[in-house]
């Protein structure tokens, strides 16, 4: 869709979206927007203040950490995972929906924090019309298309003026149909909000030649994590751009030295070819070194920024931290990498089980006083009056 | 009956939970903590379906939760209010180990089964929705990595000639739409080829021209025109790549097309087109041929000649290198001229007629008079032919010589008819002939190829 093209030309779908600790929990980023569509964003501070302040600054205490416990297992989601694909399969793709949130409960309930699991309440039917709605629009744009197609070019202004709607929308289904222990959590984000980060910034990042894009990122983050709450605790991400500058300009280097030793390589085959063109076959190499490159970049920038992004992270004066081994990650994702290729696949879900574990054993929560404290915002929270914008169509994409 | 089970409720007022034991009885949920009882019809209360062994989560009214790791409690409870059946299924589905082994095979299946069959019906829907325009661009890029490994032609003007007028003679029978264009290439003096580029472009090499007669040439050109018009080209490019078939099938933008044309002339000389694509420009060729007047058999002694002229060893990227099987394409060349009502000339056997001696003779094939090998080959087992049904029903008798190679492995090959006195006979004699086997010849020691002919008689009183 055209969301998707205009917002990911840059392979940074890697930065995790912290948009709740079940997020985390239940999709290790790198892994699973590799398939979804990566919407990213910022907005200026956030718009809600914090309920309350904090007792005290925290450094000066005795830090106390809880832990994210995953109870995940390979092969239970192994068998899960492939009896969905099945149905999926053999329904033509009508039970996506189903299988999506199966899943996704999956990973959700299987972790535990501070005693409890994280629950998705997701109805599989709301996700099936966003859905629907998706291929319909698709397919009305192949038909129309096809008769007159200058109408292309209408679509892709209609997909560029939708992009922020998507953003927010998908934000607030995915939070609203997340729960911890009996409450949902919410993001609330508004159309402009999400049109500055989303579409005015993407203009800043193509007129700088890129070199806005880290600061984006930031800005995204903030505005993903800046626009949830639990119950009357709100999320909140506070950092300059300095470490996402650094991030990526190290993202950039090993970017850069993979092309340039690919064209090394390609150079040297023409040359040995005495100036006839290559052929398939013999870029090969050059196409696999890219691919792998990006690949490392990606997860590079995903586990260098896990524990900044963490850090800078509060729920009210609740924090949490990050200890990601940047070292670590990245030799689990390769070995993920070989186990998907030479299992064409099928060990997908291993691969998912893995990162999500050591994910969530690298983060923790830092309680900054009796969690229960927290509670519902306003009589009518939650109820179905407020939500029925987020609960008709479940438009979902994998932020 | 009752279901008993522990668990936390929340209020959802705040993230307190309270332990409660939980009782379901005549259709109500009491929860009991320390301090008081909340008590819900059954009915109101929703739960989450099972999934594996994560906990589960009962939804009272008000907005109020119960989490439980208790699963069999919580299915015992589903089971007696007769809901969750389906959920119930799926999850049954996915305890199983080997019904998870069965998916897998079935998904490996269904997606090889998917590569398998639907990717070429795909690839022959896109290719011909491909615009004339794209078509001739592609055309044009695939000629130009071509002419990057071929040499410029030496034939002279009325060799050039000549070729062209065997392509007029198809082109004047008004058998397909489009004009193809005829292109000359050299390529090193070794290997007779043709091939067709999209967009009508036939690629010729001078080496062709020269060992062709004139309906061979005809014939050649046939069959590169039906695959032309059948858009093999271009249905083997997409074929080989899964990326361009989905993303140009998905969009329906076919330029892209055009920056892939590049590896044309690379497959057509390396690999071929698939035996598939061959069997149907045979047809088309032959189809062609009868409508231009031309004897379908010139295109099975063309086949035999290039068969012939194949080098033993090294590089081959001749013709026929890419075309295996000569003798089944023979014989099924035979059989639909037959079908389309050919009428043969009077004097038979155009294949053994059209075969110039000067490139016939592989260097490594030898025979029972001038070459002879030192051991001569000996039958192993031999078949008689089938009677063919129609021919021993009215009566007829008769005889077929055929003429075919003894290979080093004692296998028959490139078998063909020399003699007959009734075409109804002919097929059964081919097949019942590439059936025996041999003790093959041998020269010093060494076994080697030898050329044998061979009388079949028909005989109703047999």
């Amino acid at each position: 869709m055209t969301s998707e093209s205009s917002a990911s030309p840059c392979p940074d779908e890697s930065a995790p979206a912290a948009v709740s600790p079940a997020d985390v929990a239940s999709e290790p980023p790198p892994l699973e927007t590799a398939f979804a569509a990566p919407l990213l964003a910022s907005e200026p501070p956030p718009l809600l203040p914090a309920a309350e302040p904090p007792e005290l600054p925290p450094a000066e205490r005795e830090r106390t950490f809880v832990h994210f416990t995953f109870h995940g297992d390979a092969r239970e989601y192994f068998r899960i995972w492939i009896v969905n694909t099945f149905l999926t399969l053999v329904t033509l793709g009508l039970y996506s929906a189903w299988a999506k949130v199966r899943k996704r409960r999956y990973l959700r309930g299987s972790t535990e924090l501070l005693g409890h699991r994280f629950d998705y309440r997701a109805d599989p039917r709301r996700i099936l019309v966003g859905n629907l709605l998706v291929a319909v629009m698709f397919l009305a744009y192949m038909v129309v298309g096809e008769v007159y197609p200058p109408v292309r070019f209408g679509a892709i202004a209609v997909g560029v003026v939708l992009l922020p709607w998507v953003v927010v929308r998908s934000l607030a289904f995915n939070a609203h149909n997340t729960a911890w222990r009996g409450m949902r959590f919410h993001c609330r984000r508004t159309y402009g909000g999400a049109a500055l980060v989303f579409l005015a910034q993407w203009v800043v990042i193509a007129v700088s030649l890129g070199l806005y894009y880290p600061a984006w990122v930031r800005n995204r983050k903030e505005f993903v994590v800046g626009g949830h709450r639990l119950g009357d605790a709100f999320f909140r991400f506070e950092s300059k751009s300095g470490p996402f500058y650094l991030t990526y300009l190290l993202w950039g280097c090993l970017v850069f030295t993979a092309i340039f030793a690919g064209t090394l390589i390609t150079g040297f085959i023409i040359q040995a070819n005495h100036g006839k063109l290559p052929s398939l076959l013999q870029l090969a190499p050059f196409f696999a070194l890219y691919g792998l490159a990006l690949f490392f970049a990606r997860h590079f920038a995903y586990a260098h920024l896990f524990n900044h992004i963490w850090n800078h992270t509060r729920l009210d004066a609740h924090r949490f931290a990050g200890t990601l081994s940047t070292r670590a990650w990245l030799n689990l994702q390769i070995v993920n990498l070989a186990a998907i290729i030479v299992s064409a696949g099928l060990l997908y879900p291993w691969a998912v089980i893995r990162s999500s574990r050591y994910a969530l054993s690298c983060l923790h929560f830092e309680p900054a006083g009796p969690i229960e404290k927290i509670s519902r915002l306003g009589r009518t929270d939650g109820s179905a009056l407020g939500e029925t914008a987020a609960e008709f169509v479940g438009l979902d994409f994998g932020l | 009956m009752s279901v008993t089970f522990e668990g936390t409720l929340f209020t959802g007022e705040t993230l307190q939970g309270t332990e409660v034991a939980c009782v379901a009885i005549a259709g109500r949920l009491e929860s009991t903590d320390t301090a008081r009882t909340i008590d819900v019809a059954l009915a109101e209360v929703r739960v989450s379906d099972r999934l594996a062994h994560v906990p589960r989560f009962l939804y009272l009214p008000r907005q109020r939760t119960i989490e439980t790791p208790d699963n069999a409690a919580v299915d015992a409870l589903l089971a007696a209010q007769q809901r969750g059946d389906v959920a119930q299924i799926v999850h049954r589905l996915e305890s199983h180990a080997r019904l998870a082994a069965v998916a897998t095979v079935l998904i490996v299946a269904i997606t090889a089964a998917a590569i398998w069959w639907g990717g070429p019906v795909l690839a022959r829907r896109t290719a011909q929705a491909v615009p004339a325009d794209i078509e001739r661009r592609a055309g044009q890029a695939s000629l130009i990595t071509l002419n990057s490994w071929l040499s410029p032609s030496q034939l002279d003007r009325a060799g050039r000639r000549r070729a062209q007028a065997q392509l007029d003679r198809l082109t004047q029978a008004g058998a397909f739409a489009g004009k193809p264009e005829l292109v000359f290439r050299s390529m090193g003096g070794n290997f007779p080829n043709a091939f067709a580029l999209p967009g009508g472009v036939i690629v010729v090499s001078d080496e062709l021209v020269a060992l062709a007669n004139d309906d061979e040439l005809a014939a050649v050109f046939a069959h590169e025109v039906a695959h032309w018009q059948r858009r093999h080209a271009l249905q083997s490019v997409l074929r080989n790549s899964a990326a361009l078939l989905v993303v140009s099938t998905v969009t329906g933008d076919l330029s892209t097309l055009t920056t892939f044309a590049g590896t044309i002339p690379m497959q057509l000389l390396q690999r071929g087109y698939s035996r598939e694509f061959e069997t149907e420009a045979d047809a088309d060729a032959v189809r062609l041929l009868v409508r231009a007047r031309i004897d379908p058999a010139s295109f099975a002694s063309i086949l035999e000649k290039l068969e012939n002229a194949r080098p033993a060893t090294g590089q081959d990227f001749s013709y026929l290198s890419t075309h295996p099987g000569t003798a089944d394409r023979v014989r099924a060349v035979q059989a639909i001229a037959k079908e389309l009502g050919w009428t043969p000339p009077a004097v038979k056997s155009p294949a053994a007629q059209a075969l110039p001696p000067k490139v016939t003779e592989a260097s490594d094939v030898f025979d029972s008079t001038e070459r002879q090998p030192d051991e001569q080959p000996r039958p192993i087992s031999r078949q008689a032919p089938s009677y063919p049904s129609a021919l021993r029903a009215a009566g007829i008798s008769g005889s077929v010589t055929v003429e075919f190679i003894i290979e080093k492995t004692g296998d028959v090959s490139h078998v063909r008819v020399v003699r007959s006195s009734n075409p109804g006979f002919e097929d059964a004699a081919v097949a019942a002939i590439l059936g025996w086997k041999f003790q093959p010849g041998r020269k010093q020691g060494r076994p080697v190829r030898v050329r044998a002919s061979q009388l079949l008689s028909f005989d109703t009183h047999d």
